[in-house]
């Protein structure tokens, strides 16, 4: 078995979260992940979360399992399991991005799009990054904003 | 008796052709094709192969290619062939791969291993699990010929590789053909999905680029940017797919 792994999913909030929400749930993956030593990045856009795990497999595979069974998310949808040759987050606990439609927006107008979000910056390129791109150009999402926002959008 | 590898080591050379990123406008990697000392195609080389010697003679060949693009100076990724069945036939059939890489100072995050679609054993998940071991060195994976086999978007239920080349059929005359871009507009979906990497393989005229190039693909392999190069790294020369963007 290979010495590294990543694990990639997305899923949908059960309900919307609030900034405050985000930061508890934040620090609480932080803390156990930094006991086993796995890294990531987790974003939420909308509705939607995508998260990147990666680390030993057995700390991967147990770390998913139990996420897969939080009651917080639904619709959770493994991407990609597989072996990696390094970690593309090695400096991350849990890298957390939090995007608006404006920020998405700007960083997608971009076209290296870790230019302008500073937090992107040490993304190798690899399977992870290209996961997180296309997630940010609304791949995997599966909550669609509500219709008012939607209104708003295109108004 | 240990049967003679036929043809030898010896009787075989290699043509070099450039995967180029039109976007970045450079080439980033080149394909090892298997030639003749008189640049016989690799069809003829292979003809020359004994069956019971195929899967040594496979993994010599890319020990060769290696060591001839060392030599040559590459200074970019290196795509090798590889006979999916020889990862079942002994663990050689790598081992000497990643000796050769290291005795020729080439990292193993710059070789990707090339699978042809119809090779690749009915036992996909079982095929993927050897694969991701070698994916765990660092060493990329590419579908050759994809859309050719019979396995199609099926394979990448079970594996997911870093490249996935377009079999030359699905490209040829892609820009009049509606059936065609349907399929490839498909395939691009899962690539896009599925963070792989889609090469235009085959391309040989602008109109065919063009296509590729409104359809976000950025890597091309093809004569219409270059041949293979016998025993050389060729300069691939890279057109402008739409002049009205220019």
């Amino acid at each position: 078995m290979s010495e590294l792994m990543h694990c990639i999913y997305a899923s949908a909030a059960v309900h919307d979260y609030t900034t405050v929400e985000l930061a508890k749930l934040l620090q609480r993956s932080q803390q156990n992940n930094q006991r086993c030593g796995v890294t990531g990045v987790l974003l939420y856009v909308e509705g939607n979360f995508f998260q990147v795990l990666e680390g030993r497999p057995a700390d991967v595979i147990h770390t998913y399992e139990k996420i897969s069974q939080d009651s917080r998310h639904t619709r959770v949808t493994r991407i990609i399991s597989e072996s990696i040759h390094r970690r593309a987050f090695s400096d991350w606990s849990m890298g957390f991005l939090s995007l608006s439609q404006q920020q998405l927006a700007d960083m997608l107008g971009a076209r290296d799009f870790s230019d302008r979000t500073q937090s992107i910056q040490p993304i190798v390129n690899g399977r992870a990054r290209k996961l997180l791109e296309a997630f940010c150009e609304g791949r995997w999402r599966t909550k669609l904003p509500a219709p008012q926002q939607l209104f708003k959008m295109s108004a | 008796m240990t049967p003679n590898p036929s043809p030898h080591h010896a009787d075989i050379t290699f043509a070099y052709q450039p995967i180029v990123d039109v976007v970045d406008r450079k080439t980033v990697s080149y394909e090892a094709l298997v030639r003749g000392r008189a640049n016989e195609s690799a069809f003829k080389v292979f003809q020359r192969v004994e069956a019971v010697n195929l899967h040594s003679f496979d993994a010599s060949c890319r020990v060769a290619a290696i060591e001839l693009a060392c030599h040559l100076g590459l200074p970019c990724d290196l795509n090798l062939n590889l006979l999916p069945r020889s990862l079942f036939s002994s663990p050689e059939a790598i081992l000497s791969t990643i000796q050769a890489a290291n005795l020729n100072h080439l990292a193993l995050d710059r070789i990707t291993l090339e699978v042809t679609e119809g090779e690749v054993i009915d036992d996909h998940a079982h095929f993927a699990q050897l694969l991701d071991e070698y994916r765990g060195l660092g060493i990329k994976i590419s579908i050759d010929d994809f859309g050719a086999g019979h396995s199609g978007l099926n394979l990448l239920a079970d594996l997911q590789p870093d490249q996935l080349k377009l079999d030359m059929t699905l490209v040829r005359n892609i820009a009049s053909l509606g059936p065609r871009q349907s399929i490839v507009r498909a395939i691009l979906g899962v690539c896009h999905d599925l963070g792989i990497d889609m090469i235009a393989e085959g391309v040989e005229t602008l109109d065919e680029y063009a296509w590729f190039a409104e359809h976000g693909v950025r890597l091309f392999q093809g004569y219409l940017f270059a041949q293979p190069g016998f025993e050389c790294l060729p300069q691939p020369s890279i057109p402008n797919p739409n002049p009205l963007l220019a």
